[in-house]
C-alpha cells in the first residue's frame, strides 16, 4: 500500500496537535511549568511537632509567593517529631537564618502548605540547613477541645454544673489526637485561645512554636515550649492565601 | 490404488491423511500425488473438502494424521519462517479471488512483490504490467476491486498468483458462477499458463466438462476417500459405477438423490395410519 | 442442575480458550514489531485511518464535555463562593478521569468498531487468507499496524480531549459565567500535578489504547467470517472494550490515586 503525500502531512498535522495538547495539559494546566529549572535548587529541613494533613509536593511559600516544594516528609525517632524537607527553588537564595516555618491552610478546609517568613538575620540558609523557628499545623479537634476545655473551666466558678463537661473534654484530647483533620484558617482563635488559658494545657495537643536551641537537649525543649510562645508568630501569614492568588494572577 | 512410495516425479505427495471439522470426518487416509509439471484436476461433489485439500497442501490447517510433503518437505513439520519461505513456491487462486478491497488492480498485482522482492518501483512496474498482460488485463490497472466482475477479479487474482514465479499454482473452484465466455477464457488461461511457465497446477473443481479439458491427471475424492485416479483417459473410461455417474452427471446412482430420510410413504401419512391398514 | 453446570463448565473453557486464543494472538502480533520499524509507512496510514480520522469527533466532544463541566461545576461551586476553584474542578476531572475513559470510549466507538468491522471483512473475503498464501503473515502485516497506531493514537487523542475541554471550561467559566481568568489558572496549575495527575492520565490513555485495540483487532480476527458474523463481533469489540476500559480504569486509579 502506498502512503500518499496528503495522508503523510494529515498524520503529520495529527502527531503535531497531539503533542501541542500534551504540552499544553503539561505546562498550563498541571504546575510542571513551575519549576523552569530544578537546577541549583537546595534542601532545607525543619521539625515539626505535628505536619498535620501537610502533603509531600505541598508549595513552600513566603509572602504568597511559592518559593518551592516540599519533597519529604519523615519521623525523626530521636526527637519524637516530623522532619520536613523542602526544595527552594534556586532564585531565592537569600532567606535569613533566622526564617522560621509554619504549616497553615490554604483557605477554609483547603490544601496545607508551609508559610515561611523572614528573620533578620544578615547570614542566609544554606544546602541543607535547618529552620530552627517551626509552628505546627493546627488540629481542628484539638483546637475544639481545648475551646470546649476553657469554657468549662470559666463555667466552674460559676455553675456546677459546667464541670462534668471537662473530664470529657480532656478525654476527648487524649484519644482524638493522633487523626488530624484540615483546621479552618485559625490564626484568630489561636491568638485567643491561649490567652483565655490560664491553665497549662495537655502539651502535645498544643499548637506551639518550639525555639530549639541547639545548647537544650532535644526531649527537654519539646515538652518545656509548650505554651509559653504560642501567641507570638502567625499574624503575619494571615493574609497568605490571598497574596497567592494576587501573585499568580500576575503571572498571566 | 494407493502408492505408499512417492513416485519420483511427484511434487506433492499426500500420504494418509484425515482432517474433521468438528464431528464430521472430511478425510479418512487419503494418499494421493500431485504429478510435476501436469495440470491435476481434484473432483468430487459439493461438500467433500476439496478447497480444505488445497488449504491442508498451503499450511494454513493441520491435519489430524497423516502427511504432506511438498518437493520433499514436510509441510506441517516446518517452523513458521520455513512455512513462509515455501509458501513463496505456492500460489493459490481462491474462490473469490480474495483481492485486497481498499487498493487497486495494480497495487494488488504489486503487492506480493513489494512485500517479498525489494526491488525499485520501476521494476516492479514492469513486472505487475507484464503480468496484467498475460492475463489480458493490462487496461484495467487503475480500477477498485468492486469495480470487476468476477471472471475479472479472478484474472487479476491469477496475475497476483504468479506474480512471484511460483513452481506450483491452486486454483480454487475456479469456474463456478462463471459465464461461458469467462469460463473459456480462464480455462485457456490455466492450460496455457502451465505450458508456457512449467507450473504444476492443481485444479478443484466439479466442473466435469471444463475440467476435463485441461486436466492430464484426475483425481476424484468422495466421502473423505480418493474414489479413483489416473490419467484423464483412465478416468473417461473407468467402468466403477460411482465415477460414471459422476463424470456423465446422472441424477441417481450410487449418489442416491434422495438425502437419507424415513420411507416417503411413512413420512407422508404417518406411521400409525400405516399400521392399521396393514 | 447437572446441565446448569455443564453449560457453566462449558462456557468458562470457551472463554479460556477465547483468552488463551488472545494472548497467542497479541504476542505473535507484536512479533512483528522489527518488520513494522523498518517500514514505517504502514504505521503512517493506519495513523491516518485510526488517529486523523477521530480528531474532529474527539474534540467536539472534549469541547462539549469541558463546557458542560464547567455549568454544572459553577452551579455546585458558587453556593460555597468557590468559583475560583472552577478551573481545578474542571482541569481535575479531565486530566485524571474524563480525558482517558471518554476519549476511550469514543475511541472504541469510532475506531475500534472499525477495525473488527475491516479485520472481519477482511477475513470473510479470504483476504487474509490470500495474504497467507501469498506467504505475507496476516498478523504481522495487517494486525501489528493496526495495534501499535490505536495505542499511539489514544493518548494523544486524549490528550486532545483534555485540552479543549479545559479550553471549553474556559470558555464557559470565564467567558459566560463571570469566573475571573487570574485564579481560574494559577488554581488549576497549583493543584494539577505534573507527575501525580498529567502523568498518570497519559499512561491511562496509553493503556486504555492498547486494551481498545488489542480488542478490536483480535474480535475482527477471531470472527465468524459471515456477514452476522462479523456484525456479532463488531457489537462485541465495542461492549467488551467499553467493558475493559471501565475495569482497567479502576484498577489503574486504585494504583495511582489511591496511595
Amino acid at each position: 500500500m502506498q502512503v500518499t503525500r496528503t495522508t503523510e502531512i494529515w498524520v503529520g498535522a495529527f502527531v503535531a496537535l497531539g503533542l501541542v495538547a500534551l504540552f499544553f495539559v503539561s505546562m498550563q494546566v498541571s504546575n510542571l511549568g513551575d519549576f523552569k529549572s530544578s537546577r541549583g535548587s537546595y534542601v532545607l529541613k525543619a521539625h515539626f511537632g505535628n505536619v498535620g494533613g501537610l502533603k509531600v509536593r505541598a508549595p513552600v511559600s513566603m509572602a504568597g509567593v511559592t518559593l518551592g516544594r516540599v519533597e519529604r516528609i519523615s519521623f525523626d525517632a530521636s526527637r519524637y517529631e516530623a522532619l520536613v524537607e523542602m526544595r527552594i527553588d534556586p532564585a531565592f537564595k537569600q532567606l535569613p537564618e533566622d526564617t522560621s516555618a509554619s504549616i497553615l491552610t490554604a483557605g477554609l478546609l483547603g490544601e496545607q502548605y508551609i508559610g515561611l517568613s523572614a528573620g533578620g538575620s544578615d547570614d542566609f540558609l544554606k544546602d541543607g540547613d535547618e529552620i530552627e523557628l517551626t509552628q505546627s499545623a493546627v488540629i481542628l479537634e484539638q483546637l475544639i477541645s481545648k475551646l470546649m476545655f476553657n469554657k468549662a473551666e470559666e463555667g466552674k466558678t460559676e455553675a456546677k454544673k459546667s464541670t462534668r463537661d471537662a473530664p470529657m473534654a480532656t478525654s476527648a484530647v487524649t484519644t482524638s489526637a493522633p487523626r488530624p483533620i484540615q483546621p479552618p484558617d485559625a490564626v484568630p482563635s489561636t491568638s485567643v485561645v491561649p490567652e483565655a488559658a490560664p491553665v497549662p494545657l495537655t502539651p502535645k495537643a498544643e499548637s506551639e512554636v518550639q525555639q530549639k536551641n541547639k545548647s537544650k537537649s532535644p526531649k527537654s525543649s519539646h515538652k518545656a515550649s509548650a505554651v509559653k510562645r504560642s501567641s507570638a508568630p502567625s499574624s503575619e501569614h494571615h493574609a497568605s492565601p490571598r497574596a497567592d492568588h494576587a501573585s499568580k494572577k500576575k503571572a498571566h | 490404488m494407493q502408492p505408499t512410495q512417492a513416485p519420483d516425479d511427484a511434487l506433492v505427495s499426500i500420504r494418509d491423511l484425515s482432517y474433521s471439522w468438528g464431528q464430521r470426518k472430511i478425510f479418512d487416509g487419503v494418499s494421493l500425488d500431485i504429478p510435476r509439471g501436469k495440470v491435476t484436476a481434484i473432483m468430487g461433489p459439493s461438500g467433500t473438502g476439496k478447497t480444505t485439500l488445497l488449504k491442508l497442501i498451503g499450511g494454513q490447517l493441520r491435519p489430524e494424521r497423516g502427511s504432506i510433503y511438498f518437493n520433499g518437505k514436510n509441510v506441517h513439520a516446518l517452523g513458521m519462517d520455513e512455512l513462509y519461505e515455501l509458501r513463496k513456491e505456492m500460489g493459490m487462486l481462491f474462490q473469490s479471488g480474495a483481492l485486497l478491497t481498499d487498493i487497486n488492480v495494480y497495487d494488488n498485482v504489486a503487492f506480493p512483490l513489494r512485500e517479498h522482492t525489494g526491488l525499485p518501483e520501476s521494476m516492479i512496474r514492469t513486472l505487475v504490467l507484464m503480468k496484467l498482460e498475460a492475463v489480458g488485463l493490462r487496461g484495467a490497472r487503475n480500477l477498485m476491486p468492486s469495480e470487476l466482475s468476477g471472471g475479472m477479479a479472478r484474472r487479476v487474482a491469477l496475475a497476483r498468483a504468479i506474480a512471484l514465479d511460483p513452481s506450483m499454482l491452486m486454483y480454487d473452484e475456479p469456474f463456478t458462477g462463471q459465464d461461458p465466455i469467462s469460463m473459456g477464457v480462464l480455462v485457456k488461461l490455466i492450460h496455457d499458463l502451465n505450458k508456457e511457465l512449467g507450473l504444476t497446477s492443481i485444479v478443484v473443481s466439479h466442473d466435469v466438462k471444463e475440467t476435463m479439458e485441461i486436466a492430464d491427471h484426475v483425481c476424484i475424492i468422495s466421502a473423505g476417500k480418493v474414489v479413483g485416479q489416473g490419467s484423464k483417459e483412465q478416468i473417461a473410461d473407468s467402468d466403477s459405477t460411482w465415477i460414471r455417474q459422476f463424470i456423465d452427471g446422472a441424477p441417481d446412482g450410487p449418489v442416491p438423490f434422495h438425502y437419507p430420510a424415513e420411507d416417503y410413504r411413512v413420512d407422508l401419512i404417518g406411521r400409525i395410519d400405516l399400521n392399521q391398514r396393514h | 442442575m447437572v446441565i446448569f453446570f455443564q453449560k457453566l463448565g462449558q462456557e468458562t473453557l470457551k472463554g479460556i480458550g477465547k483468552l488463551g486464543r488472545a494472548v497467542v494472538f497479541i504476542a505473535h502480533a507484536l512479533t512483528g514489531t522489527p518488520e513494522l520499524l523498518r517500514r514505517p509507512g504502514l504505521l503512517l496510514a493506519q495513523m491516518y485511518s485510526v488517529g486523523v480520522l477521530s480528531i474532529l469527533l474527539i474534540s467536539i466532544s472534549g469541547l462539549f464535555v469541558g463546557m458542560v463541566l464547567a455549568l454544572q461545576g459553577f452551579n455546585v461551586l458558587s453556593d460555597f463562593g468557590a468559583e475560583e476553584s472552577l478551573g481545578v474542578m474542571v482541569a481535575a476531572s479531565l486530566v485524571r478521569e474524563l480525558g482517558p475513559v471518554v476519549t476511550a470510549l469514543l475511541f472504541a466507538g469510532r475506531a475500534g468498531s472499525a477495525l473488527t468491522a475491516e479485520i472481519g471483512l477482511m477475513k470473510a473475503t479470504e483476504q487474509l487468507s490470500g495474504m497467507e498464501m501469498m506467504a505475507v503473515d496476516p498478523v504481522k502485516r495487517i494486525i501489528a499496524p493496526r495495534l501499535f497506531s490505536g495505542t499511539i493514537s489514544m493518548p494523544l487523542l486524549a490528550a486532545l480531549f483534555t485540552a479543549i475541554g479545559v479550553l471549553g471550561g474556559y470558555f464557559v467559566g470565564v467567558g459566560l459565567l463571570g469566573v475571573d481568568q487570574g485564579p481560574f489558572w494559577s488554581q488549576m496549575q497549583s493543584q494539577i500535578d505534573f507527575w501525580d495527575d498529567s502523568v498518570n492520565g497519559f499512561i491511562k490513555s496509553l493503556v486504555f489504547g492498547a486494551v481498545v485495540t488489542g480488542i478490536a483487532v483480535f474480535e475482527g480476527y477471531d470472527a465468524i467470517p459471515t456477514a452476522e458474523g462479523v456484525s456479532r463481533a463488531t457489537t462485541r469489540s465495542v461492549v467488551y472494550a467499553a467493558f475493559a476500559v471501565l475495569g482497567s480504569d479502576f484498577v489503574l486509579t486504585a494504583l495511582m490515586f489511591g496511595d
